[in-house]
Parts: structure tokens; sequence; C-alpha cells
């Protein structure tokens, strides 16, 4: 248990949804969420989301870093990274800063990335 | 004006041997008062509405978790702090406000620091600090019915106990979440608390932690009462819930059994001040 809560950083969540518990209807947290279990609703969050590797998820996850090591059916938006892990599938579009997609990841939809400007040049331009 | 409600068969009669000592030490503090004994279960709430009528400012609970709930559920204006000297077999909550013991309590009255916790409802109940149910309200009624005074007694509830653990099916948990989510999990146990209740920094909230059944090792601990058995695996925040659990279970609050399932536990606008020894942005009176 205490090696899955350092993969998950379930002992840091604002909200950890268990392996084996069913959830309807829409999570909304202002911290990190993390789910493993299945999930018919969106997520929003205003911290960290991760999906863990038994999670089946169908609907929309918005948050700051996303995560995901199970499956996803539905958009993601992510206001800095998405990672999609190794044991991931995500079916649907991400919108994100910085997108990884590990090697043995599913990713089936289109990717839309927001670029960063480095301080220097906005400096400059103003 | 302090009014001390003192339950004489908490913690199996430890005021009567303390009494003298206590009462000199807060008159010493300058924060003597009124002292009244219970005399039976319901007492304690009764009386600390009718001190309140009489103008007492500040109604304290000698006795342990119990005492305090019962005092809790009778304070009915915000104007009126609440104090604990916790001398009860369980004394969960003034562990959590910080006080350790009768001599420690004492110098916290007297110091008066004070932190508002808004009170949770179950049904007609309110609390403050924990509601559980599962396996351990389970375990609690039927410790109730049995002795454990010699070491032949004790043998026997610790095998009795973790033969019902072995034999422990988990039970099936919906939750209805401020009208925004459902919930079905496999429960072993299932606690309700107010977050700001651990750490007096944080806002007023429900956390609900559900622990699945543990391993059998886990459960060689839990039995032995050397851990809680299981970490949580799903832990939510709300401000209101409805919980129904299948078969039904009886519900704990404040270690106390209180009724059972269904039951609907929400956070309320009602806030009591307490006297506590955490440091918090609480205010001096």
């Amino acid at each position: 248990m205490a090696k899955k809560d350092d993969i998950l950083g379930v002992s840091s969540a604002d909200t950890v949804i268990g392996s084996g518990v069913k959830v309807k209807g829409n999570l909304i947290s202002e911290g990190d969420v993390v789910v493993d279990g299945l999930m018919s609703g969106n997520i929003k969050a205003g911290g960290n989301i991760t999906l863990g590797v038994n999670a089946h998820v169908l609907g929309d996850v918005i948050g700051q870093n996303v995560r995901v090591a199970g499956t996803l059916n539905g958009n993601i938006s992510a206001s800095e990274s998405t990672s999609i892990t190794e044991t991931g599938e995500v079916a649907g579009d991400i919108a994100t800063t910085i997108l990884n997609v590990e090697s043995g990841a599913l990713f089936i939809g289109t990717s839309k990335m927001k670029r960063s400007v480095p301080a220097e040049i906005i400096e400059e331009a103003t | 004006m302090y009014y001390y409600i003192l339950n004489p068969s908490a913690g199996r009669g430890r005021v009567n041997s303390i009494q003298d000592k206590l009462r000199d030490r807060l008159d010493a503090l300058g924060i003597g008062g009124e002292f009244a004994k219970t005399t039976g279960p319901g007492d304690a709430t009764k009386m600390a509405e009718s001190a309140i009528a009489k103008g007492f400012n500040t109604i304290v609970a000698v006795g342990g978790d119990g005492t305090l709930n019962e005092v809790i559920n009778g304070v009915t204006r915000d104007k009126v702090a609440v104090g604990v000297i916790p001398i009860g077999q369980t004394n969960r909550l003034a562990y959590h406000l910080g006080i350790g013991d009768w001599q420690q309590a004492c110098e916290v009255l007297a110091a008066r620091r004070l932190v508002g916790y808004n009170l949770i409802a179950a049904g007609q109940n309110y609390f403050l600090s924990e509601l559980s149910l599962g396996f351990e309200t389970g375990l609690e009624e039927q410790s109730n019915d049995q002795e454990s005074n010699t070491l032949r007694q004790k043998a026997s509830v610790l095998r009795s106990n973790w033969k019902q653990a072995k034999d422990f099916q988990p039970l099936v948990c919906r939750m209805r979440v401020d009208e925004r989510y459902e919930l079905e999990a496999p429960l072993f146990n299932l606690t309700i608390a107010n977050q700001k209740f651990e750490n007096p920094l944080l806002d007023n909230k429900l956390v609900i932690t559900i622990t699945e059944k543990p391993s059998k090792t886990g459960l060689v601990s839990y039995v032995l009462g050397k851990s809680t058995g299981a970490e949580a695996s799903t832990r939510i925040k709300a401000t209101r819930v409805s919980i129904d659990v299948s078969p039904q279970v009886g519900v704990m609050i404040d270690s106390k059994i209180a009724g059972s399932t269904p039951v609907t536990v929400k956070l309320t606008d009602r806030q009591i001040r307490f006297i506590t020894e955490k440091q918090t942005n609480g205010v001096q009176a």
C-alpha cells in the first residue's frame, strides 16, 4: 500500500477514490484528486489529477497536471501538463501545455498544445 | 462564570478520587465555579441548557467523549464557550483539542484560547469530532455486553474480536455526496470528521474516509489495538452526505452508539467556541 501511495500520491491528495469504488456524477475538488475506481462523470480539480491503473473514467477531466495510468473516455484540459503512462488509455481530445505519452500508452484523439512563452520575450515585446 | 458538569461514572468513577484536588486547582487558577453531577444518560444536555439559561457563559464537561457530546447538544447559544476536563475511558475529543490530562486541562481552561468549530448534524444529534460505522460499531456494541476485567475475560474478548474480524463480510455503502454525485463502495469502516478539528487552520469541512477490510496481518494488528488496520482506500470532502449501508449497521458518534443507518450527515452553521490548547488564529476571550 505504501508503494502504491508513492506512485499515486494518495497520502497528499484531497480526494481519493479507491479501486473498488463506483462514482456517478461530477467530482469537484480544490486540491489534488486520485481516482482508481470506476467513474461516470466529470472531474474538475484545482490541483493535479491522477487516474490510477485500475481507473475507468467516462467523462472529462480538468486540472493542473493530469496523469493517466488507467482508462479515460473523455477530454482532458490540463493547464500545465498531461502524461499518459504505459498502462494508460485515452480516447478523447487533450488541451495542455506539455504532453508526455509513454511507450505502450494508447491515445486516440487530437491534442491542442499551448505554447509557453519565455519571460524575456514577453519583456522585450512590452 | 464557569459551570462544571461532572459525570461520576466516567472513567469508572475516576472523578470521585480527584474532585477535591480538581476544585482546589481550579480555585487557585481563578476559574472556580458551580459544580453539578449527572445522574444518568442525557443529564449533561439538560444541565448545560439550564446553566446557560441561568447566565453561565462557560460550560465545562468533566468526563469522557460521551459527557462532552451531551454538553455540546445542550449548548444552544454561540456566545457560550465549552471546555473539557478529560477523565473518561475514551477522551478522543480532548486529545484533538490538544488536552492530555486533567491537570493540563485546568491550565488550558485558565488560558482560555478559543476556537470556533461548526457542529456536524447526524439526524437529530450534533457532534464535533467523529462519526463512525462498520466493523468498529459492531465491536463496540458487543463490548458493552462483555466484561473484560480479568485476564481470562480479556483473552475471551480478544478471541471473539478476532473471529468477528476474520469472518467479517464487507458491507456495501451507498452515499449521495453534496447532491452532486453518488458513490458505492465496499466497506470495512467509515468515519466522518470535521477537518478543522484535526487542523484548526483549515476550514470547516466534512472528511469522509472509507477503509476496506485489511489483510490478515493488518487484521491482527487491528484486533490487538496496535493500528487502525488499513489505510483509507477512499477519502472525500463534502458538506453533506446521505449514507445507506446494507446490511444495516449501528452508527457511533463521538465514541458512543447513537442510532443506525441510513443517516444523513451535514456540516451546520451552528458554531460552538471551544477552549483549546491548539495554536490557532482564534480569539482570546
